[in-house]
């Protein structure tokens, strides 16, 4: 599976020749363990490129200062080739350091017409609401559409909106291009499990039996992909709740979906609420389950009071 | 408070890091707290690395993002000591052993006295050694 990357997730004010960041780096290893591969719209290079000369530049004339101040002040500093001392290294160069096989895909001249087309008649992606006919984000657009095509699937990684709005999404689909708004979504699409994924199963499958007990259809081998609004917040001890949005084939045939709110009241007990509860046919028997179960959430953080004494400490200094 | 973190010394400083609308610290493990005062009352968000109790995040690759009203905030990394901002629009903020990172330029052995702020950064600045901004001053006292 192919991966096109948009320049927003990619972005970074570090100078990547001093490493990339983790975020980044970890999603090349996911991509690698995946088997995929990613693109780099030329558009896309060119715009990280652009910003990384500039963090480069400053680097060139902090070291250039600093050697011109140690001279003034009669500290012998012998010559030296800033290019060596700082190295101006490629986007792609860096990425391919990773393993992690990476293309650069140039528009073609039809893409460019596309774009154009698309930008004066105001079409999809764009939704008509846009202050300004952004040629780049089309091209990255169309490019995206012409390797899905050709290629049966591809998936776009882009926070931007004309990528991943409304208004693109009958011709993702048609294209089987599927979006993502950021890395860790990114490679959910080529079958790996995201950071927050693999927690959020966790936290299901702490109250899965409670659940079945309720005579809810959910399968009983959990799917991966079929989570989603995912969000967590740890309470004193350190515990995992969460709220997620669940969507799965029913055991027995059919779909079964709701929202799910799992949250450690005490020690010992764990407060359970499904609502929103609808199947294939509607709303799936009252449309809400509230119970207690008893256990205990997965472990995230250390406990809160054992963290705060070292703040505590330090703001007392 | 006295502190030395990200290759910067701190002495009598309220807030020694104000990133946008959050005071960062870094305790003597390195550890990185994150306290929000854009509120009526302070809100820890970031307690020692990890997610404070009841701040919505997302775990992510190297680390947690920090939520709000399901709008991605920033992104916290505690192996880089890193803040990158989604949704905040500032500069990144990277604690090194020898210095700080912000945005892309490089702070290194400054010493700050006697400020509100120690280092201020900004949308479209940053500043050394800044009074506390008159909203934030009650709250971090």
């Amino acid at each position: 599976m192919r991966i096109i990357l948009n320049s927003d997730v990619l972005h970074t004010q570090k100078l990547l020749a001093d490493g990339l960041p983790k975020h980044i780096s970890s999603f090349c290893a996911e991509v690698v363990g995946a088997g995929a591969s990613l693109i780099l719209p030329e558009t896309v290079k060119h715009e990280l490129e652009r910003s990384q000369g500039e963090i480069h530049k400053l680097r060139v004339i902090e070291l250039e200062n600093a050697a011109k101040l140690l001279r003034n002040r009669g500290v012998a500093v012998g010559e030296f080739k800033v290019e060596s001392a700082i190295p101006a290294q490629d986007l792609v160069s860096i990425l391919r350091e990773t393993s992690v096989p990476v293309d650069v895909e140039r528009a073609t001249l039809e893409d460019y017409r596309e774009a154009e087309r698309r930008a004066s008649l105001h079409l999809p992606p764009l939704s008509g609401n846009e202050k300004s006919d952004e040629m780049r984000d089309l091209i990255i657009w169309v490019i995206a559409l012409r390797i899905a095509k050709a290629e049966r699937g591809a998936v776009l990684i882009s926070r931007d909106s004309t990528h991943s709005g409304d208004a693109g999404s009958v011709e993702a689909d048609e294209c089987q291009l599927v979006r993502a708004k950021d890395l860790e979504e990114g490679v959910e699409f080529v079958g790996k499990r995201s950071p927050a994924l693999q927690l959020a199963r966790k936290v299901f499958e702490t109250v899965m039996p409670a659940i079945l007990e309720e005579g809810v259809p959910i399968p009983r081998e959990l799917p991966w992909r079929r989570f989603s609004r995912l969000k967590f917040d740890v309470g004193e001890e350190g515990r995992a709740n969460m709220t997620v949005h669940f969507d799965f084939a029913a055991e027995g045939g059919g779909r079964i979906e709701g929202q799910a709110s799992i949250h450690q009241d005490s020690t010992g007990t764990i407060s359970l609420h499904l609502c929103e509860f609808r199947d294939q046919d509607g709303q799936w028997g009252a449309g809400f389950i509230r119970r207690t179960v008893e256990g205990e959430l997965p472990k995230y953080t250390r406990p809160y009071e054992d963290r705060m004494t070292d703040m505590k400490k330090l703001t007392e200094e | 408070m006295n502190l030395r973190i990200g290759g910067q010394t701190f002495i009598n400083v309220d807030v020694p890091v104000l990133w946008g609308q959050r005071a960062v610290i870094q305790d003597a493990q390195n550890r990185v707290s994150v306290l929000d005062l854009s509120g009526e009352k302070p809100r820890l968000e970031i307690l020692s690395d990890e997610p404070a109790p009841g701040v919505p995040f997302r775990p992510a690759f190297g680390g947690i993002i920090i939520l709000r009203d399901d709008q991605e905030l920033y992104r916290y990394n505690p192996e880089e000591k890193a803040l990158y901002s989604i949704g905040l629009g500032l500069p990144d903020l990277e604690f090194g052993e020898l210095g700080t990172r912000i945005g892309s330029n490089w702070f290194e052995g400054n010493l700050i006295a006697g400020a509100g702020v120690g280092i201020a950064v900004e949308k479209n600045g940053i500043s050394l050694g800044a009074p506390l901004p008159p909203g934030l001053a009650r709250l971090a006292s």
